[in-house]
């Protein structure tokens, strides 16, 4: 599908952003490159879609040399997502979608047709939010309608550049999930950026780690975790080591003490403010320290749309699952699988509210204590082997 | 001046405007049409694209925005009589050539300023789509630059409501003729019979230029405007 063949690419100012990139992307693939900032990522990708020319080197788009091709037509048969969104924000969330499609000439009801049948895909209503404009979305639908805009055209190729990387921990788990359903339903081919080795783990059918602009280790997550190629790659899949034994650990080991919260007495235009500011989907509602429940963006659709003056107090749904600080964590786990759910509350017994247990804080966990027992493992075979390395 | 004397001289401008309105008004619309919107409305057709132009190529950016810069340096009245040896003789005519050359640099600028200013992400997004370079100049920089382009026309309007009043240095017509005649004869009356309804215009100019750039900024990017 995708084919580096030798690239590389030296900026003006003598950067060499990528040192000689070989590397082949099979059809249907979820690939995630990966790699501290800097190390070349989003130039790679955007060589592919040729909004960077390599210096040397040839890249190959089935079979194709890229800089063979068209450029425009080469783009509009590739979906690109963003960090920064990058929807019009003069266009309505229909029109956004709808971008690709009418570039390549198709008819209006076709086009449409396309919309409604993306928008539900992700939940959203397309009578509810064909019609508003970008800035009246939070931050998580605006990312959503960023990937069904790259989906519009139903490209194979998806080009996606730390798409989830300004929202907030649990908005982006949540579209983190959203897109690997979207992906095995769909069986798009995915090149994935991110710095984030979690969400490299969650997502990726395959790994390739990069650093100085080559590639360090290729593999599937299993293989990255269990057999990290060197130094470099053991310290990136677990930075902050942590040295409890899971079993001991507690909720508030872990925990996300910083939610987005809201008062009661707040309006819906300023809970939706505080949305998009924030770049979350919904708010904790809390009330002199103590938690009283959520509200979701799209409880205040309604409302917003009838012009209704109403306060935050009077959408409120109940409290997601909740736990105290000092619930083992393999119960916080627990529920948050059983539940189907993608945070718990941690509230103490006076009900003032702690923070939040993600599945994301859960994995990153797991991996630093894998990552330990690993270098334990690691140092008796060394010794073994009298230091010899690897 | 004692305020009886003030008093007086509003009395007399009201009779003047009273005895001679029809010719007041002729002066009103010359000035509005002929002095304003043709030298403004040339400046638009033709400042708007070289502020395109300007963002495409630097080296055009550097001749238009300095040729601007030295058209906008020119004292008014300068401006305006040199035309005259120039060939154009008196009257309206060098009076509409330097009012659109004045209109010139607000326009191109605000222009230039209002594409430049969309956001290199956004531009990256819609060539990364697949847009052309002109679909990426129709699609998202005009639309997004439509508010500080407004503003620039704006700027040019009122400017050049007020500079026309010059234009009867040069045997022009409008409003001017009214001032330039009370200073002549030393009728400060004569003066106001000019001066107000230019400075009532120039007022209303940017109050309803205003409303029209909100007018034609589309509504999901005033939302985001307003957010940022
Ligand atoms: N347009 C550019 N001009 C000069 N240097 C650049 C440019 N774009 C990126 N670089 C440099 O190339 C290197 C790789 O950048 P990039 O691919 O953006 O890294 P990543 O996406 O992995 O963070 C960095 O050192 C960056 O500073
Ligand atoms: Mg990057």
């Amino acid at each position: 599908m995708v084919k580096f063949e030798q690239v590389s690419k030296v900026f003006a100012g003598g950067t060499v952003a990528v040192d000689n990139l070989n590397l082949t992307i099979e059809k249907g693939q979820f690939v995630v490159l990966v790699g501290p900032s800097g190390c070349g990522k989003t130039t790679s990708l955007k060589m592919i879609n040729r909004l960077i020319e390599p210096t040397s080197g040839e890249i190959y788009i089935h079979d194709q040399k890229a800089r063979s091709l068209n450029v425009v037509e080469l783009r509009r048969n590739i979906g690109y997502v963003i960090q920064t969104v990058g929807l019009l924000p003069h266009l309505t969330v229909a029109a956004n979608i709808a971008l690709v499609p009418q570039l390549k000439g198709w008819p209006r009801a076709k086009c449409q047709e396309r919309v409604e049948e993306l928008l539900q895909m992700v939940g959203m209503d397309p009578a509810v939010y064909g019609d508003r404009y970008p800035a009246q979305l939070s931050g998580g639908q605006q990312q959503r309608i960023g990937v069904l805009r790259a989906l519009a055209a139903d490209p194979e190729l998806i080009l996606m550049d730390e798409p989830f990387g300004a929202l907030d921990p649990i908005t982006r788990e949540q579209l983190q999930l959203e897109l690997k359903r979207l992906q095995e339903q769909l069986k798009k081919t995915i090149i994935f950026v991110t710095h984030d080795m979690n969400e490299a783990l969650m997502l990726a059918d395959r790994i390739v780690i990069m650093k100085n602009g080559s590639v360090v280790q290729d593999a599937t997550p299993e293989g990255i975790l269990r057999h990290p190629a060197n130094d470099f790659v053991a310290s990136f899949i677990g930075r902050s080591a942590q040295p409890q034994a899971v079993e001991e650990l507690e909720v508030k080991d872990v925990m996300n003490t910083a939610p987005v919260t809201i008062e009661p007495e707040r309006g819906l235009g300023e809970a939706l403010a505080r949305m998009q500011q924030q770049r979350v989907d919904s708010l904790l509602v809390v009330k002199d320290g103590v938690l009283k429940g959520t509200v979701r963006a799209r409880d205040l659709y309604p409302y917003l749309l009838r012009n209704e003056i109403a306060s935050v107090s009077e959408v409120l749904s109940l409290v997601p699952v909740a736990v105290k600080p000092d619930t083992p964590l393999s119960v916080a786990a627990a529920k948050l699988m059983d539940k189907n759910t993608n945070l718990v509350v941690v509230v103490d017994d006076h009900g003032e509210l702690k923070g939040v247990v993600t599945r994301a804080s859960l994995v990153g966990v797991l991996l630093e204590n894998q990552k330990s027992s690993q270098t334990t493992v690691e140092n008796h075979v060394l010794k073994a082997a009298g230091g010899a390395g690897k | 001046m004692s305020q009886v004397k003030i008093l007086v001289t509003l009395n007399k401008m009201v009779e003047y405007f009273a005895g001679n309105s029809s010719e007041i008004w002729a002066a009103i619309s010359e000035h509005i049409l002929l002095l304003v919107l043709v030298p403004v409305g040339l400046a638009v057709l033709v400042a708007v694209p070289l502020g395109i132009l300007a963002t495409r190529y630097s080296l055009l950016e550097r001749i238009v925005m300095g040729l601007g810069n030295v058209i906008q340096t020119i004292p008014s009245l300068a401006l305006l009589a040199l035309f005259i040896p120039l060939g154009l003789g008196i009257g309206n005519k060098p009076a509409i050539v330097a009012l659109f050359l004045y209109s010139l640099l607000p326009i191109m600028r605000n222009t230039y300023t209002g594409i430049k200013g969309v956001s290199p992400e956004l531009k990256e997004a819609a060539a990364g789509m697949g847009m052309t370079p002109m679909q990426q100049l129709f699609k998202v920089e005009l639309p997004l630059a439509v508010p500080v382009i407004m503003a620039g026309v704006r700027t040019a309007t009122v400017i050049a409501i007020g500079t026309a009043t010059l234009s009867a240095m040069v045997g022009g017509g409008g409003l001017g003729r009214y001032i330039v005649r009370g200073l002549q004869l030393m009728r400060d009356y004569l003066i106001l019979v000019g001066a107000i309804p230019a400075a009532v215009m120039a007022l209303l100019a940017d109050y309803g230029l205003s409303n029209l750039e909100r007018w034609a900024t589309p509504e999901g990017l005033r939302l985001y405007n307003e957010q940022r």
